[in-house]
Protein backbone atom coordinates (compact mmCIF):
# COMPACT_ATOMS: atom_id res chain seq x y z
CA UNK A 1 0.00 0.00 0.00
CA UNK A 2 2.72 2.23 0.85
CA UNK A 3 4.29 1.82 -2.37
CA UNK A 4 1.70 2.73 -4.14
CA UNK A 5 1.32 6.00 -2.31
CA UNK A 6 5.06 6.59 -2.62
CA UNK A 7 4.31 6.17 -6.65
CA UNK A 8 1.50 8.22 -7.07
CA UNK A 9 3.03 10.91 -4.85
CA UNK A 10 5.73 10.63 -7.36
CA UNK A 11 3.66 10.37 -10.34
CA UNK A 12 1.93 13.85 -9.63
CA UNK A 13 5.18 15.33 -9.03
CA UNK A 14 6.78 14.66 -11.99
CA UNK A 15 3.21 15.67 -13.52
CA UNK A 16 3.41 19.14 -11.81
CA UNK A 17 6.92 19.66 -12.76
CA UNK A 18 5.78 18.83 -16.19
CA UNK A 19 2.55 20.77 -16.60
CA UNK A 20 4.65 24.14 -15.33
CA UNK A 21 7.27 23.65 -17.64
CA UNK A 22 5.17 23.41 -20.56
CA UNK A 23 3.23 25.74 -19.65
CA UNK A 24 6.42 28.60 -19.25
CA UNK A 25 7.89 26.82 -22.82
CA UNK A 26 4.89 26.96 -24.94
CA UNK A 27 4.06 30.60 -23.85
CA UNK A 28 7.60 31.95 -24.86
CA UNK A 29 7.60 29.79 -27.91
CA UNK A 30 4.11 30.81 -28.91
CA UNK A 31 3.72 34.83 -27.46
CA UNK A 32 5.20 36.35 -31.06
CA UNK A 33 2.63 34.49 -32.85
CA UNK A 34 -0.49 35.24 -30.40
CA UNK A 35 0.70 39.00 -30.29
CA UNK A 36 0.41 39.51 -34.00
CA UNK A 37 -2.76 37.23 -33.81
CA UNK A 38 -4.15 39.97 -31.51
CA UNK A 39 -3.08 42.87 -32.99
CA UNK A 40 -3.81 42.27 -36.71
CA UNK A 41 -7.53 41.21 -34.92
CA UNK A 42 -7.80 44.70 -33.36
CA UNK A 43 -6.28 46.49 -36.43
CA UNK A 44 -8.92 44.97 -38.76
CA UNK A 45 -11.87 46.30 -36.62
CA UNK A 46 -10.61 49.95 -37.43
CA UNK A 47 -11.42 52.29 -40.42
CA UNK A 48 -9.61 51.03 -43.14
CA UNK A 49 -7.22 54.54 -43.56
CA UNK A 50 -6.02 53.57 -39.73
CA UNK A 51 -5.19 50.25 -40.00
CA UNK A 52 -1.74 50.18 -41.75
CA UNK A 53 -1.25 53.11 -38.88
CA UNK A 54 -2.03 51.27 -36.02
CA UNK A 55 -0.71 48.29 -36.90
CA UNK A 56 2.75 49.38 -36.78
CA UNK A 57 2.43 51.85 -34.30
CA UNK A 58 0.85 48.95 -31.50
CA UNK A 59 3.43 46.23 -32.94
CA UNK A 60 6.90 49.04 -32.34
CA UNK A 61 4.70 49.85 -29.34
CA UNK A 62 4.48 46.04 -27.96
CA UNK A 63 8.50 45.54 -28.34
CA UNK A 64 9.12 48.20 -26.07
CA UNK A 65 7.47 46.07 -23.46
CA UNK A 66 9.49 44.17 -21.28
CA UNK A 67 8.84 40.46 -20.50
CA UNK A 68 6.03 38.33 -22.27
CA UNK A 69 2.70 38.26 -19.88
CA UNK A 70 3.48 41.90 -20.11
CA UNK A 71 3.49 41.81 -24.03
CA UNK A 72 0.35 39.77 -24.38
CA UNK A 73 -2.12 41.82 -22.05
CA UNK A 74 -0.88 44.90 -23.72
CA UNK A 75 -1.75 43.33 -27.04
CA UNK A 76 -5.01 42.33 -25.38
CA UNK A 77 -5.51 46.26 -24.88
CA UNK A 78 -5.46 46.72 -28.31
CA UNK A 79 -8.36 45.04 -28.74
CA UNK A 80 -10.14 47.20 -25.84
CA UNK A 81 -8.89 50.45 -27.84
CA UNK A 82 -9.76 49.75 -31.60
CA UNK A 83 -13.61 48.88 -30.29
CA UNK A 84 -13.80 52.16 -28.59
CA UNK A 85 -12.50 54.03 -31.45
CA UNK A 86 -14.27 52.12 -34.07
CA UNK A 87 -17.48 52.68 -31.87
CA UNK A 88 -18.14 49.57 -31.64
CA UNK A 89 -20.62 47.87 -29.19
CA UNK A 90 -19.61 46.60 -25.71
CA UNK A 91 -21.45 43.24 -26.68
CA UNK A 92 -20.07 42.74 -30.25
CA UNK A 93 -16.63 44.21 -28.77
CA UNK A 94 -16.98 41.27 -25.82
CA UNK A 95 -17.48 38.72 -28.62
CA UNK A 96 -14.38 39.86 -30.61
CA UNK A 97 -11.82 39.57 -27.70
CA UNK A 98 -13.93 36.33 -26.57
CA UNK A 99 -12.93 34.90 -30.36
CA UNK A 100 -9.63 35.82 -30.48
CA UNK A 101 -8.41 35.38 -26.87
CA UNK A 102 -9.84 31.73 -26.68
CA UNK A 103 -8.44 30.47 -30.07
CA UNK A 104 -5.11 32.22 -28.85
CA UNK A 105 -5.42 29.97 -25.58
CA UNK A 106 -6.60 27.04 -27.15
CA UNK A 107 -3.33 27.08 -29.47
CA UNK A 108 -1.09 28.16 -26.49
CA UNK A 109 -2.69 24.89 -24.10
CA UNK A 110 -3.06 22.66 -26.95
CA UNK A 111 0.10 20.12 -26.21
CA UNK A 112 -0.47 20.26 -22.87
CA UNK A 113 -4.05 19.40 -23.54
CA UNK A 114 -3.41 16.10 -25.27
CA UNK A 115 -0.85 15.46 -22.16
CA UNK A 116 -3.66 16.27 -19.95
CA UNK A 117 -5.86 13.67 -21.93
CA UNK A 118 -3.59 10.92 -21.87
CA UNK A 119 -2.63 11.31 -17.80
CA UNK A 120 -6.84 11.07 -17.60
CA UNK A 121 -7.07 7.98 -19.66
CA UNK A 122 -4.04 6.48 -18.10
CA UNK A 123 -5.02 7.06 -14.40
CA UNK A 124 -8.43 5.74 -14.61
CA UNK A 125 -11.58 4.14 -16.96
CA UNK A 126 -14.23 6.81 -18.71
CA UNK A 127 -14.07 9.65 -21.21
CA UNK A 128 -11.63 12.45 -21.40
CA UNK A 129 -14.48 15.23 -21.11
CA UNK A 130 -17.04 15.57 -18.75
CA UNK A 131 -20.17 17.26 -19.75
CA UNK A 132 -23.34 18.65 -17.89
CA UNK A 133 -26.23 20.78 -18.72
CA UNK A 134 -26.05 24.27 -17.59
CA UNK A 135 -28.18 27.13 -18.13
CA UNK A 136 -26.73 30.00 -20.28
CA UNK A 137 -28.23 33.36 -22.05
CA UNK A 138 -31.38 34.13 -21.53
CA UNK A 139 -32.27 30.87 -19.94
CA UNK A 140 -30.84 28.97 -22.93
CA UNK A 141 -29.94 25.10 -21.67
CA UNK A 142 -26.08 23.94 -22.92
CA UNK A 143 -23.19 21.27 -22.79
CA UNK A 144 -20.21 22.56 -20.17
CA UNK A 145 -17.30 21.00 -21.04
CA UNK A 146 -14.41 20.16 -18.42
CA UNK A 147 -11.93 17.70 -18.39
CA UNK A 148 -13.33 14.60 -16.10
CA UNK A 149 -11.60 14.48 -13.04
CA UNK A 150 -13.81 12.19 -11.15
CA UNK A 151 -14.39 8.24 -11.38
CA UNK A 152 -17.30 5.72 -10.97
CA UNK A 153 -16.79 3.30 -8.62
CA UNK A 154 -19.29 0.67 -8.94
CA UNK A 155 -19.97 -0.99 -6.13
CA UNK A 156 -23.61 -1.66 -5.14
CA UNK A 157 -24.67 2.39 -5.55
CA UNK A 158 -22.64 4.57 -7.93
CA UNK A 159 -20.06 6.74 -6.17
CA UNK A 160 -17.84 9.46 -7.66
CA UNK A 161 -14.24 9.57 -6.54
CA UNK A 162 -12.14 12.25 -7.23
CA UNK A 163 -9.12 10.19 -9.33
CA UNK A 164 -5.67 11.82 -8.26
CA UNK A 165 -5.35 13.44 -11.87
CA UNK A 166 -8.02 14.31 -11.32
CA UNK A 167 -7.20 15.88 -7.83
CA UNK A 168 -4.01 18.40 -9.85
CA UNK A 169 -6.16 19.47 -12.35
CA UNK A 170 -8.65 21.02 -10.02
CA UNK A 171 -5.98 22.34 -7.86
CA UNK A 172 -4.30 24.10 -11.09
CA UNK A 173 -8.08 24.89 -12.43
CA UNK A 174 -7.02 23.15 -15.68
CA UNK A 175 -10.22 20.66 -15.68
CA UNK A 176 -11.82 24.09 -17.33
CA UNK A 177 -10.18 24.53 -19.78
CA UNK A 178 -12.10 22.80 -22.21
CA UNK A 179 -14.54 25.40 -21.64
CA UNK A 180 -12.58 27.68 -23.69
CA UNK A 181 -14.59 25.05 -26.48
CA UNK A 182 -18.16 26.48 -25.00
CA UNK A 183 -16.31 30.19 -25.84
CA UNK A 184 -15.59 29.29 -28.81
CA UNK A 185 -18.61 27.86 -29.68
CA UNK A 186 -20.64 31.22 -28.59
CA UNK A 187 -22.47 29.66 -25.21
CA UNK A 188 -19.99 31.06 -22.66
CA UNK A 189 -17.56 34.21 -22.45
CA UNK A 190 -13.79 34.50 -21.04
CA UNK A 191 -15.70 36.86 -18.37
CA UNK A 192 -19.46 36.67 -17.03
CA UNK A 193 -21.32 35.12 -13.92
CA UNK A 194 -21.33 31.38 -13.13
CA UNK A 195 -23.53 29.49 -15.78
CA UNK A 196 -25.76 27.52 -12.80
CA UNK A 197 -26.74 24.22 -13.25
CA UNK A 198 -30.54 23.56 -14.02
CA UNK A 199 -31.55 22.19 -10.55
CA UNK A 200 -29.75 25.47 -8.88
CA UNK A 201 -31.92 27.88 -7.75
CA UNK A 202 -29.82 30.58 -5.90
CA UNK A 203 -30.35 33.95 -7.66
CA UNK A 204 -28.20 34.78 -10.77
CA UNK A 205 -27.81 38.19 -12.75
CA UNK A 206 -27.99 35.79 -15.84
CA UNK A 207 -31.93 35.92 -15.70
CA UNK A 208 -31.96 39.95 -15.48
CA UNK A 209 -29.09 40.61 -18.01
CA UNK A 210 -28.13 39.40 -21.57
CA UNK A 211 -24.92 38.24 -20.20
CA UNK A 212 -23.39 35.07 -21.13
CA UNK A 213 -21.83 33.48 -18.56
CA UNK A 214 -18.40 33.48 -18.57
CA UNK A 215 -15.15 31.04 -17.12
CA UNK A 216 -14.48 33.59 -14.73
CA UNK A 217 -15.97 36.63 -13.00
CA UNK A 218 -13.34 36.58 -9.32
CA UNK A 219 -9.96 35.46 -9.25
CA UNK A 220 -10.51 33.77 -6.65
CA UNK A 221 -14.14 32.00 -6.81
CA UNK A 222 -15.64 30.48 -3.79
CA UNK A 223 -17.40 27.03 -4.78
CA UNK A 224 -20.77 28.31 -2.83
CA UNK A 225 -21.77 25.95 -0.16
CA UNK A 226 -24.13 28.06 1.89
CA UNK A 227 -26.78 30.75 1.23
CA UNK A 228 -24.83 33.50 2.13
CA UNK A 229 -22.20 32.24 -0.18
CA UNK A 230 -24.98 32.36 -2.80
CA UNK A 231 -25.92 35.73 -1.89
CA UNK A 232 -21.92 36.86 -1.85
CA UNK A 233 -21.63 35.53 -5.06
CA UNK A 234 -25.15 37.08 -6.57
CA UNK A 235 -23.73 40.48 -4.87
CA UNK A 236 -20.80 40.24 -7.09
CA UNK A 237 -22.05 39.10 -9.70
CA UNK A 238 -24.05 42.53 -9.67
CA UNK A 239 -21.25 44.42 -9.25
CA UNK A 240 -20.13 43.31 -12.49
CA UNK A 241 -22.97 43.79 -14.02
CA UNK A 242 -23.11 47.75 -12.93
CA UNK A 243 -19.39 47.98 -13.99
CA UNK A 244 -19.07 45.78 -17.11
CA UNK A 245 -16.92 46.71 -19.99
CA UNK A 246 -14.22 45.40 -21.98
CA UNK A 247 -11.73 47.26 -20.14
CA UNK A 248 -12.85 45.52 -16.62
CA UNK A 249 -13.38 41.78 -18.73
CA UNK A 250 -9.16 42.02 -19.56
CA UNK A 251 -8.07 43.59 -16.37
CA UNK A 252 -10.38 40.37 -15.38
CA UNK A 253 -8.44 38.09 -17.33
CA UNK A 254 -5.16 39.41 -16.72
CA UNK A 255 -5.52 39.15 -13.20
CA UNK A 256 -6.52 35.00 -13.44
CA UNK A 257 -3.72 34.35 -15.93
CA UNK A 258 -1.68 36.36 -13.15
CA UNK A 259 -2.57 34.03 -10.37
CA UNK A 260 -2.32 30.80 -12.73
CA UNK A 261 1.07 31.60 -13.39
CA UNK A 262 1.89 32.53 -10.46
CA UNK A 263 0.78 30.70 -7.28
CA UNK A 264 -0.96 28.10 -8.76
CA UNK A 265 2.13 26.56 -10.06
CA UNK A 266 3.55 27.19 -6.89
CA UNK A 267 0.58 25.34 -5.19
CA UNK A 268 1.67 22.01 -6.13
CA UNK B 1 -10.43 71.11 -35.46
CA UNK B 2 -10.85 73.02 -32.82
CA UNK B 3 -13.70 70.59 -31.50
CA UNK B 4 -13.16 70.59 -27.67
CA UNK B 5 -12.71 66.73 -26.88
CA UNK B 6 -14.68 65.09 -23.86
CA UNK B 7 -11.94 65.28 -20.90
CA UNK B 8 -12.39 62.79 -18.65
CA UNK B 9 -9.77 62.02 -15.34
CA UNK B 10 -7.88 59.67 -18.12
CA UNK B 11 -7.71 62.57 -20.68
CA UNK B 12 -6.33 65.31 -18.18
CA UNK B 13 -3.51 62.56 -17.11
CA UNK B 14 -2.72 62.22 -20.65
CA UNK B 15 -2.57 65.59 -21.37
CA UNK B 16 -0.71 65.76 -17.79
CA UNK B 17 1.91 63.30 -19.07
CA UNK B 18 2.37 65.62 -22.29
CA UNK B 19 2.83 68.73 -20.26
CA UNK B 20 5.84 67.54 -18.47
CA UNK B 21 7.81 67.92 -21.10
CA UNK B 22 5.93 70.23 -24.06
CA UNK B 23 9.06 70.06 -26.23
CA UNK B 24 9.41 66.33 -25.79
CA UNK B 25 7.92 64.02 -28.39
CA UNK B 26 6.87 60.37 -26.90
CA UNK B 27 5.87 56.79 -28.15
CA UNK B 28 2.36 55.50 -27.18
CA UNK B 29 4.18 53.16 -24.72
CA UNK B 30 5.98 55.91 -23.28
CA UNK B 31 2.87 58.02 -22.30
CA UNK B 32 1.29 54.70 -21.13
CA UNK B 33 4.43 54.71 -18.92
CA UNK B 34 4.10 57.85 -17.39
CA UNK B 35 0.78 58.15 -17.13
CA UNK B 36 0.08 55.11 -15.59
CA UNK B 37 -2.56 53.91 -18.27
CA UNK B 38 -3.25 50.85 -20.19
CA UNK B 39 -3.16 50.55 -23.70
CA UNK B 40 -7.09 50.13 -24.15
CA UNK B 41 -7.70 53.10 -22.50
CA UNK B 42 -4.73 55.22 -24.01
CA UNK B 43 -5.27 55.23 -27.79
CA UNK B 44 -8.54 55.98 -27.88
CA UNK B 45 -7.48 59.13 -25.97
CA UNK B 46 -4.52 59.74 -28.28
CA UNK B 47 -6.36 59.74 -31.37
CA UNK B 48 -8.90 61.89 -30.38
CA UNK B 49 -6.97 64.39 -28.88
CA UNK B 50 -5.28 64.63 -32.32
CA UNK B 51 -8.51 64.68 -34.17
CA UNK B 52 -9.18 68.00 -32.06
CA UNK B 53 -5.54 69.31 -32.80
CA UNK B 54 -4.82 69.54 -29.43
CA UNK B 55 -1.47 66.60 -30.17
CA UNK B 56 0.28 66.12 -33.20
CA UNK B 57 1.90 62.73 -34.42
CA UNK B 58 5.06 61.93 -36.58
CA UNK B 59 6.47 58.79 -37.35
CA UNK B 60 10.47 58.41 -36.42
CA UNK B 61 12.65 58.53 -39.27
CA UNK B 62 13.87 55.47 -41.09
CA UNK B 63 13.09 52.50 -42.53
CA UNK B 64 11.45 49.95 -40.92
CA UNK B 65 13.81 47.40 -42.79
CA UNK B 66 17.25 48.98 -42.25
CA UNK B 67 16.19 49.86 -38.28
CA UNK B 68 14.63 45.67 -38.37
CA UNK B 69 11.37 46.51 -35.95
CA UNK B 70 8.40 48.64 -36.51
CA UNK B 71 8.87 52.59 -36.26
CA UNK B 72 7.42 54.43 -33.12
CA UNK B 73 4.75 57.14 -33.31
CA UNK B 74 5.80 60.13 -31.27
CA UNK B 75 3.62 62.24 -30.27
CA UNK B 76 3.77 65.99 -28.40
CA UNK B 77 1.48 68.77 -27.70
CA UNK B 78 0.15 71.59 -30.05
CA UNK B 79 0.60 75.90 -29.33
CA UNK B 80 -3.40 75.11 -29.37
CA UNK B 81 -3.21 72.38 -27.20
CA UNK B 82 -1.35 74.26 -24.78
CA UNK B 83 -3.47 76.79 -24.76
CA UNK B 84 -6.64 74.77 -24.72
CA UNK B 85 -4.69 72.67 -21.58
CA UNK B 86 -4.43 75.96 -19.93
CA UNK B 87 -8.06 77.01 -20.35
CA UNK B 88 -9.21 73.70 -18.40
CA UNK B 89 -7.16 74.09 -15.73
CA UNK B 90 -8.73 77.36 -15.46
CA UNK B 91 -12.18 76.19 -15.99
CA UNK B 92 -11.39 73.62 -13.08
CA UNK B 93 -9.45 76.47 -10.81
CA UNK B 94 -12.46 77.86 -8.21
CA UNK B 95 -11.65 82.23 -8.98
CA UNK B 96 -10.56 84.26 -6.32
CA UNK B 97 -13.52 86.40 -6.54
CA UNK B 98 -16.52 83.89 -5.78
CA UNK B 99 -15.16 82.91 -2.42
CA UNK B 100 -13.78 85.89 -1.25
CA UNK B 101 -16.76 87.55 -0.12
CA UNK B 102 -17.71 84.65 1.83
Amino acid sequence: MAVIWIVAVAILGVLGAAISRQITDEFKAWTPWIILGIIDRAVRMLPEDKRERFAEEWHSHVNEIPGDVGKVIVAAGFLVASSRMARIPTAAGKRMVDTTLSAAAVALFLPLSIVTAIFIKLDSPGPIFFRQERIGRNGKRFQIMKFRTMSIVEDHAKVFRVTRVGRVLRRLRLDELPQLLNVLAGDMSLVGPHPRSPNDRSPSVLHQSSLKPGIVLDAEPVAPVTSKDQEERYKKELAYLRNHSLFLDLKIVARGVWRILTDRVDAL
Amino acid sequence: MGKRPRISSQTITVLGAMMASPASELSGAEIAKHAKLASGTLYPILLRLEETGWLKSRWEVGDPTLLGRPRRRFYRITAEGIKNVEQVIRDLTPKAENWAWR
